[in-house]
This record gives structure tokens, sequence and C-alpha cells, in this order.
């Protein structure tokens, strides 16, 4: 499909070429290969045998070598229509639901990693269905825009807003390798971070190394090994596989060679690879560009109106439900401070009953993090302020003190407080800034910029309509405040946040 | 965070006995653990001690039920459980305490946001503070009555009878005071646990010395400058002189504290190096031997490997192993202090409840107690006075442990091999979401 695209059909550089997707269909063994890492390691979750690519130490600055020739060879050659067309091709091919190799993908993650199929389907793969569809002319049109006013630009699906002012000294430059340190195993965007090294407008394109979190992440590979079919020459420009993080045989020479690096994980780990990143003993100057992505809090925000009419609070909590119970509460999107106006007493024992309902009906939590559930319940059964769902699928802790909640546990387990209006709670969450992600808001038609103006500037990156938390739009939207494709080349001091809806009409 | 605390001492003879006939099934069976080794069988300090009034039934009467009547949530508890007031009279009349519900020990974390829930606090007393670094700690109000029973309990454990002299791998207690001092919360002062321990046992000591400091100058220095207290670790050669001196004096040492604090001076001494014998006691708390301990990180620590050592620079003969080292599990939500000598066929430090709590291993999930293998650690322990200030007195801890011995009735006489519950903490997804105790220090 791809060379029917007019590329020309360059030789692969690599003895055997990328390698094609696995077939994972009830599949008992299923291998996961790159085309620059030959070693392989194998794992055993839930019946499947996994084998993984494995980093060495021995070949690792020749690989890096043979990474970076083959990408300057490939983006020499493609254009840029030619890339984006491959890349539609691709995040069409996950975003159709009914194909039954998607549903077979579906199926192996939902064995591995044990999230429930609805996440999977809604928030894992289907991320991908606004980008397969987004207009090409409009990709990264909204983010200039933005870098050149400070009010809010009304992009395809939402508002767009800088905060901050820029640094007059920030250069473009084109990395040549990008490492991303990938962190987690949920679903979804962290397939996607390949694209971030891909060429823009300006031309470009770096090689990029990709190091999994652990072997049981198995999205980043699958998407990969898809890409090698309907993308090959791009898939060549990245390699991927498995390293110990923190394993300095592999990684100082890694760094050592990145000219811009993409750490996502704790803020322990942003800051040790960043340490050593830009140890000038490694390496020669300019240090690296560094983009950091730590752990983050979502929170939620539900206006007078969706708190105390009827149908529209049951909407509401619909949508809250769905978003805290995304891949068991452990994403940075899922809304953990829930803001009420009104009578938030009554509307946390209907989002208890609502988390309930889909836990047994729609998305059962991961047998794995039951132990949470059960944890949780043993310290919580005595306390009047906590609110057990059903069979301890959630917990809502009730609080009459409006402050910025930070949870002990990753669960679906969140706390429901009485709100002011949207200035005040936004002042609330101004003190929690650094961990501050996504903000959910319930809000009156009127109120959807003021909200995208208070949360933003209180240090939330996405104002999401309820239910569609983890739904990020790479083209419109940031993440943790930047867009990381444009921050890679060009180290902007300004951050962003972004609505992904105008009105109520886009999503009631 | 939890605290476990080693200390060293003896158990006074002098303390109570509970009705223990009255337990259901008095016969000891010995658990799985240990069915190869029918030698190991630890005096329980129950064995050894007379009755004294008030005993430990009367006190646990006495505490089960003000915990009832003060604690709403403790009271929620029981309903949940279906057991009334009578019947938690009943249990300790029965002597099956194993069946007074459990607070676990993680609702006394500050995260969980149950202080007030927990905590009786139009009580006189302090907090109770674990020496957590995680920025979690435990907070639990703790009567004056209380807080001097555990700090004497300490005194006893931490310092072996007759022993002048005392060195504490530990910080000092001006370094303790001041994490105190920051400590204290809705108008209450708090202290840490470990510096119950040291205060209890300084007390017990002629002298007292403790291998970690403030650098006075040097934190003086950095005050003005913004930056962090300057810490000053005694020199090897400092630890050397203070062993040495007791040694010629021929006055018994006690050595105890924080095995990770420990560790390092081994690697600075021969074999050999000094000959306590007899007059040597080695007595460690705080867990730590996986090599951490909140933000004080070390090698990991092979325990046979690590008594062998001690052993052999302290000159602490391979004979007096079962009686001069030992460990202490304790934890900053329960006023228990449970020793554990070190036990060559185990290679590990066996643990035997004293006469002023009992301990069950019971199954994870339904709480009931095991007579042999592993399981999680359910602690009934009394106040000292009968009204605790905390609703502490029967607490589940998320650690495992090994039974060795334990009665029909499934009170553990004797148990081992202490580690982390696991299950507790493991997540299957692994996300970007934050976690409180992840971040701490951010």
């Amino acid at each position: 499909m791809f060379k029917e695209a007019s590329v020309p059909a360059l030789p692969s550089a690599l003895p055997s070429g990328p390698p094609s997707a696995p077939d994972v269909r009830g599949a008992a063994r299923v291998v996961l290969e790159d085309p620059y890492v030959k070693s392989m390691t194998s794992e055993t979750a839930a019946g499947v045998e996994l084998r993984f690519p494995v980093f060495e130490l021995a070949p690792i600055r020749s690989l890096v070598r043979l990474l970076r020739l083959r990408a300057d060879d490939v983006f020499s050659r493609l254009a840029l229509p030619e890339i984006e067309a491959a890349m539609d091709r691709l995040d069409s091919h996950f975003a159709d639901l009914s194909n039954p190799e998607v549903r077979a993908v579906v199926d192996l993650v939902q064995r591995v990693d044990g999230f429930s199929r609805h996440d999977i389907e809604r928030f894992g793969l289907g991320i991908f269905s606004p980008l397969a569809t987004y207009d090409r002319g409009l990709r990264g049109r909204f983010v200039e825009v933005a870098f050149r006013t400070r009010r809010p630009v009304e992009t395809v699906f939402g508002h767009l807003k800088r905060f901050g002012a820029n640094t007059p000294f920030a250069k473009w430059r084109e990395p040549g390798l990008l490492t991303h340190f990938v962190s987690g195993n949920v679903v979804g965007y962290s397939a996607i971070l390949a694209r971030i090294g891909l060429p823009v407008r300006r031309g470009g394109g770096a090689a990029q190394i990709i190091k999994l979190p652990s072997t049981s992440a198995v999205f980043p590979m699958i998407y990969l090994a898809k890409m090698a079919e309907l993308a090959p020459l791009l898939r060549e420009t990245m390699a991927c596989g498995y390293w110990k993080g923190g394993d300095p045989g592999v990684e100082d020479p890694v760094l050592a060679e990145s000219d811009a690096v993409n750490v996502l994980g704790s803020e322990a780990t942003i800051r040790e690879v960043g340490r050593r990143a830009r140890d000038r003993r490694r390496r020669p100057l300019p240090p690296p560009n560094i983009l950091a992505h730590g752990q983050k809090v979502g929170a939620a925000y539900v206006g007078r109106k969706f708190a105390e009419v009827p149908e529209l609070r049951a909407r509401a909590i619909e949508g809250l439900v769905c978003d805290i119970s995304a891949f068991d509460g452990a994403a940075c999107y899922c809304p953990k401070n829930i803001y009420v106006q009104g009578d938030h007493r009554a509307f946390a024992e209907e989002l208890a009953e609502g988390l309930g309902r889909f836990a047994r009906d729609v998305s059962p939590v991961n047998e794995a993090v039951r132990p949470v559930g059960r944890g949780l319940e043993r310290v919580f059964t005595g306390s009047a302020k906590v609110l057990p769902c059903e069979g301890g699928s959630a917990f809502v802790r009730v609080s009459d003190r409006t402050e910025f909640w930070l949870p002990d546990e990753t669960y679906r387990y969140v706390q429901v407080m009485p709100a002011g209006n949207i200035g005040s709670t936004a002042a609330v969450m101004r003190g929690a800034r650094p961990f501050l992600q996504t903000v959910v808001a319930a809000v009156r038609d009127g109120e959807v910029v003021e909200a995208l103006v208070s949360f933003g500037g209180a240090g939330a990156s996405n104002i999401h309509y309820p239910g569609s938390a983890p739904l990020l739009n790479v083209y419109e939207e940031p993440h943790d405040g930047d867009f990381d494709v444009v921050k890679v080349r060009y180290p902007y001091q300004a951050r962003f946040a972004a609505t992904n809806f105008k009105r109520n009409a886009d999503w009631l | 965070m939890d605290m476990r605390q080693s200390t060293a001492g003896t158990v006074s003879a002098t303390q109570s006995v509970p009705a223990a006939a009255s337990l259901p099934g008095s016969a000891s069976v010995t658990g799985q653990a240990t069915a190869a080794s029918p030698s190991i069988r630890a005096a329980s300090a129950r064995d050894r001690a007379p009755a004294l009034a008030p005993g430990f039934r009367e006190l646990l009467r006495a505490s089960i039920l003000h915990q009832y009547d003060r604690f709403d949530y403790y009271r929620r508890l029981c309903t949940h459980g279906n057991l009334a007031r009578r019947d938690l009279e009943s249990i300790v009349t029965d002597g099956a305490y194993y069946r007074l519900p459990s607070v676990v020990s993680t609702a006394f974390k500050l995260s969980k946001g149950l202080i007030e829930d927990l905590n009786d606090l139009s009580a006189q007393g302090v907090f109770q503070v674990s020496s957590s670094t995680s920025g979690d700690p435990s907070y639990v109000l703790t009567s004056p009555d209380d807080l001097a029973a555990v700090t004497a309990r300490y005194g006893r454990t931490f310092v072996a009878p007759g022993s002048t002299v005392g060195l504490a791998f530990a910080p000092a207690l001006r370094i303790l005071r001041a994490l105190s001092r920051k400590a204290a919360r809705v108008g209450r002062k708090a202290v840490l646990r470990m510096q119950l321990a040291l205060e209890g046992g300084s007390r017990k000591v002629d002298e007292m010395h403790v291998t970690v400091d403030i650098d006075l100058p040097g934190t003086l220095r950095n005050r003005l400058l913004g930056r962090p207290p300057v810490i000053d670790k005694m020199p090897s050669a400092a630890v050397g002189s203070v062993i040495r001196a007791a040694e010629a004096r021929g006055s018994d040492i006690s050595l105890g504290g924080l095995t990770l604090l420990l560790n390092p001076y081994l690697a600075d001494f021969r074999d050999g190096e000094f000959s306590l014998h007899g007059k040597g006691h080695v007595a460690f708390s705080g867990g730590g031997y996986s090599g951490a301990k909140g933000s004080i990180r070390g090698e990991k620590i092979d325990k046979p490997a690590f008594v062998e050592r001690l052993s052999s620079v302290f000159g602490i003969d391979p004979a007096l192993r079962r009686t001069n080292i030992k460990d202490v599990y304790s934890f900053t939500e329960s006023p228990a202090q449970v020793e554990g000598y070190w036990e060559p066929d185990l290679g590990d430090f066996l643990f035997s409840p004293s006469e002023d709590c009992r301990v069950y291993i019971v199954d994870p999930e339904t709480e009931l107690p095991l007579r042999s293998g592993r399981g999680l650690i359910k602690v009934v322990a009394p106040g000292a006075a009968g009204c605790p200030a905390a609703a502490n007195v029967s607490v589940l801890q998320f650690d495992t442990a090994e039974i060795v011995q334990a009665s029909a009735g499934g009170e553990v006489e004797s148990f081992s091999r202490i580690a982390r519950y696991r299950a507790a903490g493991v997540s299957g997804t692994e996300g970007c979401a934050f976690k409180a105790a992840e971040i701490a220090g951010v």
C-alpha cells in the first residue's frame, strides 16, 4: 500500500527488511520483532508466550549508527504527504474495530494485561479514530496560531490557548536521534509516540529508539509491526525493544548519542534520565533536548446545572464513570478530584452507584488490581466518609472541604467535594499545578472557554467533556501542556491547554 | 509508612499471664516451617511469666469496649461483621481474641484521611508517628500512660540487663526531636516512634552513643544559605573506641538500631576486632534487610551472613547468638513489641510474642487464624491503662510471617520469616497516574 502511493521502492538497508505483523489471533505464542534488535527474550502472560526484542550492550553503538544512516536515507526520499498518507492508513487500520485482525489485537491485550475490553476498544486503540480522519491541511496550523496569540484559538473540535511567554532564545533544531523512555502498559498514547520524530512541514525527521517499559506492554510493538506492513520504510527509522531501566551499559551510549530524549515516568526516573543525558563527560555539547512527562492527576468540575437537572446529571455521571474507570484509574487523565456545585453528597452517592453498575455490567476491574480494591475495602469499611461500590470495584470519598486531594492508590477511587464557581475551583487546583492533567468539565455552553482559561491557567492541559477524558487529539491538543512534536525541535517555554468541545451539543 | 523497630532487651519476669487455661485448646501445634526442626521451640514469654493483676484479659476487655464506645469507625467495623458490644465481651471472655475485628494498619496513614475517625482527639495524648520518609506516615494518638509504657518497654528491649553502655546505629535524639516537632498535626504534638525507642534505651544506660548526628557548624552555615542540614556520621574509629572502652572496663554493651546504618561499619572491622562474648548484646530494628528503609539505601543484607559477621567482628560466640542477637518486630500502629532471637536452624530470627499481646497469623482473605504456613500478621494488644486514645487494640498489618508454633486456638507462640505482603501493593496496570507515595519529596 505504501509503495502504491508512488514512493520509490527503496531497498531495505537491513539484511531481512522490517518484520511483518504477527498473527495474534488465538495465538499461544506471539513473536514481536525489531529490524535492529536481534536479541530476544520470552515472557509468558495469561498462557501466551511473548517474545520481545532486548537491547544489548555490545551492538548498541553500531545499531545507533545504522539506524541514523537509514533514517537519513528514508527521510531524504519521502515527501511529507506520502508519510502522512501512510500514517493515516495505519491509524485507520486500528480505528476499525470491525476488522478481525484488530479484534484479535484487542483480545490479546485483554488477555495479557487484563484490561477490560471496553477500555481497550474505547480508549486504547480508539484513540486513533479522530486522528485518522483529521484534515491534513489543518495539522499543526492551530499550534502555529496559538504561538502568536494569547487569545483562545478556535480549533476543529474546541479551543486552544497558550499560557506564558516564549523565550526569544529558543532555536529550531532538528534532532538526529530521538529516544523515548516509555512507561506503563496503558494502551494508547505510548504507541503513537513514534510520530513525534517523523518529519514536519519544515522537513527533518529523526531516527528513533523506543524503550519499552516492560515486556508486558504489547501494544507498542503490535503497532510498529503493523507499521512495518503499511509503512515499511518509516518502520526502518525506528528501533524498539526492552532494556532494564537504568542499565548503564545500554542507556549511557544511547543517551550520549541522543539529540532529544522523551521521558515518561516517575519524577525519580525523569530526574535520573535527565541528569545522565546532560552529563557532559559522556557527550559533547549541545546537551539533548529533554521532554519530561511525569505522573499526573485528573480532576472534574460539575457545574450547578449538571449537578441539579436530573437528565444532565445522569449524562455527566455516565461520562465520569467511564473516565474514572478507564484502565482502573491508573492513567493520568483519570479524574480523581470531583468538584460539584450544589449537593455534592447526593452527586457522590449517584456516582458510586454508577461506578458499581459500570464495573458489573460493562468494564470489570482488572483481576490483577483487585488486591488494591480489597486493601481499600479493608481500610474504609469502618468509615462513613467513603462510599464503597458494589464488590469493592470503586470507592468514592466524600469531603465537605474543597481541596486538591492527592490519591494514595491508583484505582477507581475519587474524592467528591463541594465547589464554588469555575474561578475559585481553579484556584484550588492551582495548588497542585505540577501534577494537574485533564479536567473533565460539565459546564454551561457559555462557560466552556472560561473553563479553558481558568483550568488551563491553573495548570490543566486538556479540558474535556464527560466521557472523553482519554481521547487526546494530538493535532490540536497538548500532552502535559506541550506539543511534543514541536518541543522536541524547538524548546519553547510557554505551555498550552485545549478543550475538545465547543458546546454541549457536541457530546450530549 | 509503617515502621518496624528492632530493639534489644529482656522479658520482664513480673508481667502478667492471661487466663490461658480458658483458651480454646491449649496444646501446641508445630507449624510446617519447623516440621523438620523439632528442636526449635521458643519458650514463650507467657510460659515464663507469673500472673500479675490486672491480667491481659481484663485490660483487653476494658480496651476493646472503650474502643467500641469511642469510635464510630470501630462500631461500623463490628456491625459489618455482625458483632455487637456484648459479642466483643463474649469474645474476650472466651479468649477467642482472633475474632475481634481488626483495623488495618494502613488506615492510620495520613493519606487515608481517617485521622479523626481513628484517634480520639478529645483524649489527652500525643501522636505517635512512624518515621516514614515516604511522605505518608501513620498517626496514632497515644495517651500519656501508653506513651510511658511503650517507651519503658523499648528500654527493656533495647538494653540488655546489666548494660551500662549503649551504641545506637540511629539518628541522634535532637534530630528525631526536630523531626517530631515538624510532624505535629491538628494542634497536637507528635513523636516519632524511633524517638521513643532511643529515649527508652537511653534511660537504661549510663552512656548512650549514636552514630548519626548533626554537624552544627555546617548546618548553621547551610541554614544561612537556605540549604539542608549537614549530617555527621560517626567514623569507624570512633565506633571502635566506644566498644573498646566498654570492653576495657568489662562493661556490658548494647548495640542496636537500624541494620542499614550498622552494616557499612562491619566492612571496616576485622574478624575478631572485638571480644565482647557474653557482654555484647545486639538488637536491630526497622527491617531494611532489602537494602532500603525510607530514604536510607544500602546493600541488600543476607541475614545469616550478617549475623555471622556481627558475631565474628564483635566476638560473640556462636553459642550466644540465640540469646545475644535479636531483632524486634513492632510498628507504630500497635503498642506491641515482639522480640526475635537468632535461630541458626531457621537461618532467621524466631519471634515470640510476649505476655502483653497476642499474635495471629491469618489468612489474607478470610482473616481466620492459620495453624501453620504463612499469612498476614494480626496483633491484639490492649492499652496500658485500658483506655487507648486510638482504635489500635486489634490491628492487621500488611506483613506476612511463617508460623513456627501455634496453639490449637490459633494463637501464635513463635513465628519467623517476616516479609511485606506483596499483593497489597501489586498492580497489573502500570499507568501514568500520580500516587502520593511515589513522588515523596518532590
